[in-house]
């Protein structure tokens, strides 16, 4: 069969082959060199490209701690929320995704269309903050239609589950989870991890495949939560009855506050008009600002319970010191100061209950004004308090070298010195607590995620004012203003002693120099007289149906603490028969609608019960660091291991460690934590 | 002398079995690791890959029991059919990537180029066996012909569109006629005309010339004609001496495109780094001596050309993939023998094994001499 070879034609052949594999042998080393290159030579260059294929830094969110009242209310809270994210250009049917996205979103066409395309851009945020459901529902609309160029991205949602509960006073966080005002803003570093970038190593498609450091211990422990000093119950009294006043009596703006004169704690800071920090954006920025901080205001005639109590402490008047209140009108210099209802002899007490300007002009007159400014210096106004909450204001005190006779005696009523509310309840409470100046606090004290408390604020007495007795004296004073000779009988209780002060103080005009005929009317009370608990201050801005404080704002006091004694179940027998409800919220039921949406351990119970137990078996403790919980759960259930939850979101630490020996259905512990 | 020595597996078919048998499992564990991280892949590349190796392993036994020369008479016909399937594929063949190669054969996709190279290896040995040297150095019987039927042939594939293929059918035919003893000069007029035809085809055809450019400055070209390529070369560079460790390659998770098939090097180079492209090129270097070897020893010159057209298109394929997926070569269409994933191509591979099989079975034995007598000349 086989035929044999002619030898010259093999030794032909042999030569030829060795002269073509010689050929391929130039190209195999051609190819050789390059492979050599690639690794050796133009290695740099493509591995620092490859670098930058391969890093990322994500920002990760730490779920922003929950700001609680003192009752431990959730007052703001953090739930997952997805961010629908697209790349225009790998968007594979333009029409059919548009349209899809205007009919789930309610928008025209035309505008989806130009907010994916208009700017040829690879990247973009369509829609923040979505609800897990709707996100759900959207990603399958899209998987369906097989389009392409969306996802979702995983965020957290700062939620306000008391709507405008306390708005201002908590404030909010922006789309990029910053505090933008309020407690948010001021703790925006102890509420959030703020070294937010971490290097991670994503594939082509932008997901994450790990995270290069896997040690999340720089980030534990700045889960923080915040107790504020604020009782949402009595803040929702406030807010109501606040909201009632201002309608009733036309005002332009309200503003009140209840304090704790024994500690200086807030127990409830409220303002109407105000908005819902869940949707801060549909409301004026205005509204968003703190007015318990930030409005000067002149006090009128609530200071005149400093000028008298300065008097009183110097001893240079005593409650039933006779003053010629002049019947209304006295001569000062070039300026007259007058009262609104005409007086004559009036004892300093009197000076008060009926608040003659005449009167308490008189009496400051016998003070050294230098002394006087002091003193409203000792009592903090023109003077920010150290507080951790932004907004604050100064207010406007003259300088002393520019007290000339006449504003002295304008000071003395409260014209010509401007304060904040803040300023105003917290000199106040020292004059009715004993004589001491606290320290205002808003925030009780600041947890971390274990319960471990890192800062608690407590009470502190900032200067000593006036004496116990002085105190006595005045409270005593200022009950009298309630009563029927006094300027506040509207806010007297049926049963209960309070005090207070009324003030109406004209506003200054900006347009042009001097006063307007536009009032804040205020009226500031406490009670009980003995050893007063609250303090109430309310202040009327620009009320239009009357100017008198003892008007409008004092009914105010009236009805919010009427409600907090109702509250404290302290209201005497008569108060059950009025008809201001107690009318508690129900300040979880939004919290139990919030959470149930995400019920992570019911999952967990589903699948739990899938695990058949079996024989054991050593094996390897999977690596599940950096996994949320349902990638987590899938190789658990592979690897038929048993597992303990603590906290939510993604898998820092795992007991025992990657790759140690365990048994079969032993049970593993996993701790997560909430990083976005 | 007995040709019947059938059945004695020798010691280069041992030494042949050893290696793909390694190279197979290599390509198992490659193939797993380029597409177990990827959505679309992970669930059928393993499954199937591992179907068709061990179908290519039964092919391969079965096909060694035959013998080559079996076949022989059978040349033209293999030719006339594989031809019709070629110019079926390009008007009826399933396409995928703009490209038309496959026969659906519903539970199998059959790439019909990938089994006429075994038939134009046939023919080639066949025609270039039979023909009297002197003939041979006539360009009328010695080059046209040939020229002329495997241009014919390769017009389908060329249509499909399979540049890579085709260029190295080309290749092979060249270095068969070399080998057969076609005249120096009648080699000269072909490569230039070679050179010629393919500066040709390269600036007619526009993707062409964008992968000449692109293969020229990767870089430039990274985010688009060039950039399979650019993302092949960073798989390579990332893995530096040691490779970033089995399973560990970033550049499979989606960025570069074809990781399990045309450019699996690349993962290889990625994961075990230059040692480990070193020891896959030794085992090529080694598969293709031991073909040489069979060619050398086999008992007939329509072995010894079955042989060497096998080793020699092997090796050029091997070499235009590694030369591809580290830019040395502009990118065409073309598997890695033994290690890409795909049917086709493993199958035609290994049936090419199996011939070699049989053709060292059959070689000649110690001592004996493949051409008459040496000293007589």
């Amino acid at each position: 069969m086989s035929k044999k070879i002619d030898p010259l034609l093999w030794r032909s052949i042999r030569l030829r082959l060795t002269f073509v594999l010689l050929g391929v042998l130039l190209i195999f080393i051609y190819v050789s060199y390059k492979i050599f290159s690639v690794y050796f030579i133009e290695s740099e260059e493509y591995i620092r490209d490859a670098n930058r294929f391969h890093n990322s830094n994500i920002k990760i969110n730490i779920k922003r701690g929950t700001i609680y009242d003192v009752n431990g209310k959730k007052l703001a809270i953090s739930i997952p929320a997805k961010t629908l994210y697209a790349r225009p250009r790998a968007i594979n049917h333009k029409d059919k995704a548009v349209k899809i996205l205007a009919s789930f979103f309610k928008l025209d066409y035309s505008a989806v269309f130009r907010k994916l395309f208009s700017k040829n851009r690879r990247f973009l945020y369509f829609k923040r903050m979505m609800s897990e459901e709707d996100a759900k529902k959207l990603d399958k609309i899209l998987k369906n239609n097989k389009i392409t160029g969306f996802g979702f991205e995983t965020e957290s949602k700062r939620v306000y589950p008391q709507q405008r509960l306390a708005a201002q006073l908590i404030g909010f966080v922006g789309a990029d989870s910053k505090g933008l005002y309020g407690v948010e803003k001021a703790l925006d570093l102890k509420l959030k991890f703020k070294g937010e970038k971490r290097g991670v190593l994503k594939n082509a498609k932008h997901k994450i495949i790990e995270f290069k450091n896997k040690d999340f211990s720089d980030i534990m422990g700045v889960y923080n939560e915040v107790t504020l000093t604020v009782n949402s119950f009595i803040q929702y009294f406030v807010e109501e009855e606040l909201q009632k006043g201002v309608e009733e009596f036309g005002v332009k703006r309200g503003v009140a506050i209840v304090m704790n004169p024994n500690t200086g704690e807030i127990v409830a800071a409220a303002q109407y008009p105000t908005f819902n920090p869940n949707k801060y954006k549909e409301y004026p920025s205005k509204l968003w600002k703190p007015q318990y901080l930030s409005m000067v205001y002149e006090p009128g005639s609530t200071f005149k319970t400093f000028s008298i109590a300065l008097a009183l402490k110097k001893g240079v008047v005593t409650p039933s010191t006779l003053f010629d209140c002049e019947h209304g009108s006295m001569k000062l210099g070039r300026f007259i100061i007058h009262d609104s209802h005409p007086h004559d002899m009036l004892t300093v007490k009197d000076i008060l209950v009926k608040s003659s300007n005449i009167g308490v002009a008189k009496i400051i007159e016998k003070v050294d004004s230098k002394e006087f400014y002091n003193f409203i210096h000792d009592l903090h106004f023109g003077q920010r308090y150290k507080l951790n909450v932004p907004g604050q204001e100064r207010g406007l005190v003259k300088k002393l070298k520019r007290w000339r006779k006449v504003e002295v005696a304008n000071i003395s009523f409260g014209q010509g010195i401007g304060v904040t509310p803040l300023q105003l309840i917290s000199a106040f409470s020292a004059i009715i607590n004993g004589g001491n100046l606290m320290k205002p606090i808003f925030i009780k004290k600041i947890l971390d995620e274990d319960g471990n408390i890192i800062k608690e604020n407590k009470p502190r007495i900032l200067k000593k004012i006036i004496s116990a007795d002085v105190s006595k004296q005045l409270k005593n004073m200022l009950k009298a203003v309630v009563s029927n000779e006094g300027t506040a009988p509207r806010a007297a209780i049926y049963g209960i002693e309070v005090g207070g002060k009324t003030g109406t103080a004209q506003k200054i005009d900006p347009t042009k120099r001097g006063y307007s005929d536009k009032r804040i009317a205020s009226f500031i009370g406490f009670f009980p007289i003995k050893k007063p608990e609250y303090v109430i201050l309310v202040i009327m801005d620009e009320p239009t149906i009357s100017s008198y404080g003892g008007v409008v704002a004092a009914p105010v006091f009236k009805n919010i603490a009427t409600r907090i004694l109702k509250y404290e179940h302290k209201a005497p027998k008569s108060l059950e028969l009025d008809d201001l409800n107690l009318n508690l919220p129900d300040l979880d039921k939004n919290i139990k609608l919030l959470e149930s949406v995400r019920d992570i351990e019911k999952r967990l119970g589903i699948n739990k019960s899938k695990i058949k137990k079996m024989e054991t078996d050593k094996i390897k403790m999977p690596n599940l660091i950096g996994l949320n919980i349902r990638n987590a759960l899938s190789i658990l259930e592979k690897n038929n291991l048993d597992f303990e939850i603590k906290g939510k979101g993604t898998i820092y630490k795992t007991i025992p460690q990657e790759a140690v020996e365990i048994n079969k259905f032993e049970s593993v512990k996993i701790f997560m934590k909430e990083i976005y | 002398m007995s040709s019947k020595n059938l059945g004695e597996f020798t010691r280069d078919s041992y030494f042949l079995i050893l290696i793909v048998l390694v190279l197979t499992l290599f390509s198992l564990l490659m193939v797993d690791s380029a597409s177990s991280l990827n959505d679309f892949l992970a669930s059928y590349v393993l499954k199937k890959q591992f179907i068709y190796i061990s179908f290519s392993w039964i092919m391969v036994w079965a096909v060694s029991k035959i013998d080559y020369e079996k076949y022989e008479k059978f040349t033209y016909y293999f030719l006339l059919i594989t031809f019709l399937i070629l110019i079926f594929v390009v008007f009826a063949g399933a396409s995928a990537k703009g490209a038309s190669r496959w026969i659906n054969l519903g539970f199998f996709r059959v790439q019909p180029s990938e089994f006429a190279k075994i038939v134009i290896i046939f023919y080639l040995a066949h025609s270039l066996s039979k023909k009297d040297i002197s003939l041979i150095k006539q360009f009328s019987f010695g080059v046209l012909p040939h020229l002329l039927v495997i241009i014919i042939v390769l017009i389908p594939i060329f249509l499909q569109p399979d540049f890579g293929t085709s260029a190295v059918i080309m290749a092979l035919l060249m270095a068969m006629m070399i080998i057969a003893g076609i005249k120096w000069s009648h080699i000269a007029i072909l490569f230039s005309s070679a050179i010629g035809f393919g500066y040709l085809l390269m600036i007619l055809a526009p993707y062409r010339m964008a992968r000449i450019n692109a293969f020229l400055d990767p870089k430039l070209y990274r985010t688009t004609s060039g950039y399979q390529l650019y993302q092949s070369v960073l798989a390579f560079s990332s893995g530096r001496l040691t490779g970033v460790g089995l399973g560990n390659s970033l550049q499979k998770r989606y960025y570069l495109p074809e990781a399990h098939t045309d450019f699996i090097a690349s993962i290889i180079g990625e994961e075990l780094g230059f040692i480990g492209i070193v020891f896959l090129i030794i085992l090529y270097i080694l598969l293709i001596i031991i073909g040489i070897r069979i060619a050398l020893k086999a008992k007939s010159l329509f072995g010894t050309y079955i042989a060497l057209g096998i080793s020699i298109l092997l090796s050029i394929q091997i070499i235009l993939n590694l030369g591809v997926v580290v830019g040395a070569f502009p990118t065409k269409g073309l598997t890695l023998p033994f290690m890409s994933f795909g049917g086709s191509s493993m199958l035609a591979s290994m049936i090419m094994i199996g011939i070699l099989l049989n053709i060292s079975k059959n070689s000649l034995k110690k001592g004996e001499r493949p051409f008459t007598n040496y000293k007589q000349v």
